[in-house]
């Protein structure tokens, strides 16, 4: 029970990191791809 | 890319704070529903958003007389839509240009200034829903249900597309018993999105970089410039479907899946039951089947599938690249059913597996050249992985 | 898994990466600061802060005065090798009383990191005096264009600018009704005014890793960015390859900007009015730019009308308010250019030499060498 609790902390902790790090990315200029074309 | 701006930031931020604060199910439909006009006002603009409600007004209307006539009046609404908002130019100045008088120019001065945001995705949408009705299904009673169906802003750019049997129902679970569980999974899915389209860009710009100098390299980095190309789409499309199918889960609404492993398929036939699975069913449900699927015999199943996965290709873009590539895999799953069929009584070993996966790789990563490159230039790529 | 402790993590985790960007953004990136460096630039996808400009000017010892470029890249001297830009030069000559910094930058402005320090130092009541570039018709580079318009919002959130009333109403309306790019940018740096995003992941990304592809480094995009050097054209390299490009692309160019007609400079001067304070421009000393002679006597009349509007522009921004506005390069001959628009080695220190005396006497002017 503690290592779920754990682990589900840690992806938190990670979901985090991914989320502040996008809002950095976005500031940046990035080629636009889009599969289908409208 | 609308979901990596801050505009749609502070959109989700406040429109899943008010969802998750509301506890009154008709109260989140409806926000539900004003987020999804919202979305489409800013990102399609008002032009684009009224021709959403217009179709989805005679789609409705036309559904609810339960009148086969008017029903395939409506479809015929939405096709005809679809192929002037996207085809027109392209079906004028590539088909009827040698049998009409008219120029490029006055061409386009007929089309409309603005295409609608996710207009292959929302008439596919429509489609469905008004063919499924036509052969039988109830249609949708509740204005409000069906507006959520339509006017769902996760799924409003890029798909996956939706099944309103499936969506309606999942809708309502969402609105009423959505959970921290649930929401959960959808950040964590949103936050793998992510993570898959920032490697997809990297790829893009290496792939662009690499793309002049192509002829320069040594045969193996060519190919890894192919396997590149195989990966960046996947990383791309995958991971913008992870974030739509995140957003909706974080609303507690489950929306179909799009991708399986794709890479991870023997066959042409396996990889389009594991590629952009929500297209492919509908193609397979509104173009193959009704042109007679595998039911009429070997060559009309081999010119159906020719016929449907043309369709699918240009579904993709309104140029002769992606019909080839549609093309490209009919041929593909037509030998396919044919190799199956021939050794159905066999169960493939080990080494036939591995070959089956190999080829199936090479023949859609070679595939991804017609999808990106006109003809003659991925044609010219193709042989440069063979011809030092 | 378990939405508790996830959300928990979650929580934690914004909360800590925030406070490690309050924290960090004062930690200084670059020792000896000279100029920007050529991929500190948004198609490098590296944006320096506000914070980051503060802490170049508290490494500095505090001088009499402040002095402060801004502008393009004419200022900051591309065309000049880092250990021969022009600002080393003027800094020379002004002397231990002053600190000259250079935060002009490629495809910069007026109106961008150069303006924001020196309205940060005035708003702490420090002596400054700012440089900046103008060409013959255009001050004040449009926000809704600017390539790094996200100084304004990220000085303006940190009360690094000065009240300015036109300029605070579209700051503070941008991120609901600005043209689409300026909004993005508004809610961006509204947004890193809490999470410090920015400050963070420069750090990373200059000490550590980089974690995008750009076109500019390409190859060498994920290696952390303080490795890289940018030593600048030798001047050797300029003279060999100057006027050595496409003469007629360039001849195309130096023609349309000679007939550029007075309704852009007066379409620039009501962006000047909105973007830049009246105090701010009191302490500014304005350099306009001219091109190099080589292509302007290939083009009959152009040196005369790229002058005469220059003129104009002269005494247009001197009524405005500006200190000073000088046009250095009207004595200017084709060595002192290393191509159309940028100033050779050369060209740097005559324009070092004629701006040092302007300066020195604007410092004393404003009470700042008593």
């Amino acid at each position: 029970m503690t290592l779920r609790r754990a682990f589900s902390f840690w992806a938190g902790l990670a979901v985090a990191v991914v989320f502040h790090y996008a809002l950095y990315r976005i500031a940046q200029p990035v080629t636009p791809f889009i599969y289908v074309v409208f | 890319m609308i979901f990596l701006t801050y505009d749609f930031v502070w959109f989700a931020l406040t429109f899943l704070g008010v969802y998750s604060l509301t506890r009154w199910p008709q109260a989140r439909l409806l926000l539900l529903i004003a987020a999804g006009v919202w979305f489409q006002a800013i990102y399609g603009g008002v032009a684009s958003l009224s021709i959403v409600l217009i179709l989805s007004a005679i789609s409705y209307a036309a559904a609810r007389t339960e009148n086969k006539t008017v029903i395939c009046i409506g479809i015929a609404a939405c096709v005809v839509t679809l192929l002037y908002c996207k085809y027109m130019l392209f079906l004028a100045s590539s088909l009827l240009a040698p049998f009409l008088p008219v120029s490029t120019g006055a061409i386009e001065s007929w089309l409309p200034s603005v295409i609608p945001l996710g207009i292959s995705f929302f008439t596919f949408e429509f489609v469905h829903y008004l063919v499924d009705v036509y052969r039988g299904d109830t249609p949708v009673r509740s204005i409000r249900d069906f507006g959520s169906f339509i006017l769902f802003w996760p799924t409003m750019i890029s798909g996956p597309i939706k099944r309103y049997q499936q969506f309606i129902p999942a809708m309502h679970h969402g609105i009423k018993a959505r959970s921290s569980s649930d929401a959960m999974q959808g950040l964590i899915r949103v936050a793998i999105g992510l993570t898959k389209k920032w490697g997809a860009d990297n790829l893009t710009g290496l792939i662009n970089y690499a793309e002049p100098h192509l002829h320069q390299q040594p045969l193996a980095l060519r190919w890894i410039f192919l396997i590149a190309i195989a990966a960046r789409i996947l990383l791309d499309f995958s991971g913008y479907s992870d974030m739509a199918i995140g957003y909706a889960k974080v609303m507690g609404i489950t929306v179909p899946e799009n991708f399986n492993w794709p890479y991870l398929a023997r066959s042409p036939i396996e990889f389009w039951q594991r590629w952009h699975m929500s297209l492919s069913l509908w193609i397979r449900d509104y173009v193959y089947i009704p042109l007679g699927g595998n039911r009429l015999g070997v060559p009309r199943r081999i010119i159906n599938a020719l016929a449907a996965m043309t369709i699918c290709g240009l579904w993709h873009g309104a140029a002769w690249n992606f019909a080839v590539w549609g093309f490209y895999h009919g041929i593909g799953l037509a030998t396919a059913t044919g190799l199956q069929r021939a050794f159905s009584e066999t169960t493939p070993g080990p080494v036939v597996s591995f070959a089956g996966w190999l080829a199936t790789m090479i023949f859609v990563s070679v595939g991804w050249l017609l999808f990106f490159y006109p003809i003659d230039k991925a044609v010219t790529i193709a042989k440069m992985l063979v011809i030092p | 898994m378990k939405p508790i402790p996830f959300f928990l993590g979650l929580v934690i985790g914004l909360f800590s990466l925030s406070i490690v960007g309050w924290s960090i953004q004062n930690t200084p990136l670059a020792q000896s600061f000279v100029r920007f460096h050529t991929y500190n630039n948004a198609e490098a996808g590296f944006l320096t802060t506000a914070a980051e400009l503060a802490t170049i000017i508290d490494q500095q010892p505090p001088p009499r005065a402040y002095i402060i470029v801004g502008g393009s890249s004419v200022l900051n001297g591309v065309g000049q090798s880092r250990d021969l830009v022009w600002t080393r030069r003027l800094q020379n000559l002004l002397g231990k009383d002053f600190v000259v910094l250079n935060f002009a930058n490629r495809a910069g402005g007026p109106i961008d990191f150069g303006s924001v320090a020196a309205e940060m130092l005035l708003r702490q009541h420090r002596p400054v005096i700012y440089v900046a570039d103008a060409n013959e018709t255009v001050y004040a580079n449009n926000p809704r264009t600017s390539f790094y318009r996200h100084m304004l919002f990220d000085g303006w959130l940190r009360s690094y600018l000065l009240p300015w009333p036109p300029r605070d109403a579209y700051l503070r309306w941008a991120a609901f009704d600005g043209a689409e790019g300026v909004r993005n940018v508004a809610l961006g740096e509204w947004l890193n005014s809490f999470l410090r995003f920015n400050e963070l992941w420069n750090y990373i990304t200059f000490n550590f890793v980089g974690l995008q592809w750009n076109n500019m480094m390409t190859a060498k995009s994920f290696s952390p960015f303080r490795r890289r050097s940018d030593p600048g054209a030798s001047p050797e390299v300029s003279r060999t390859t100057r006027y050595t490009g496409n003469n007629d692309a360039e001849l195309a160019t130096v023609a349309s900007q000679a007939g550029r007609p007075i309704e852009r400079m007066i379409a620039s001067a009501s962006l000047t009015e909105q973007f830049v304070p009246l105090q701010l421009r009191s302490i500014t000393l304005v350099v306009v730019d001219l091109l190099s002679p080589y292509y302007l006597d290939l083009l009959p009349g152009s040196r005369e009308a790229l002058l005469a509007r220059a003129t104009e522009q002269q005494t247009a921004m001197q009524k405005m308010g500006f200190n000073k506005v000088m046009i250095p390069a009207k004595d200017f001959t084709a060595d002192d250019y290393a191509d159309r628009v940028h100033l050779s080695v050369e060209g740097g220190d005559k324009m070092a030499a004629a701006l040092a005396p302007v300066v020195r006497q604007m410092a004393s002017d404003l009470g700042y060498l008593r």
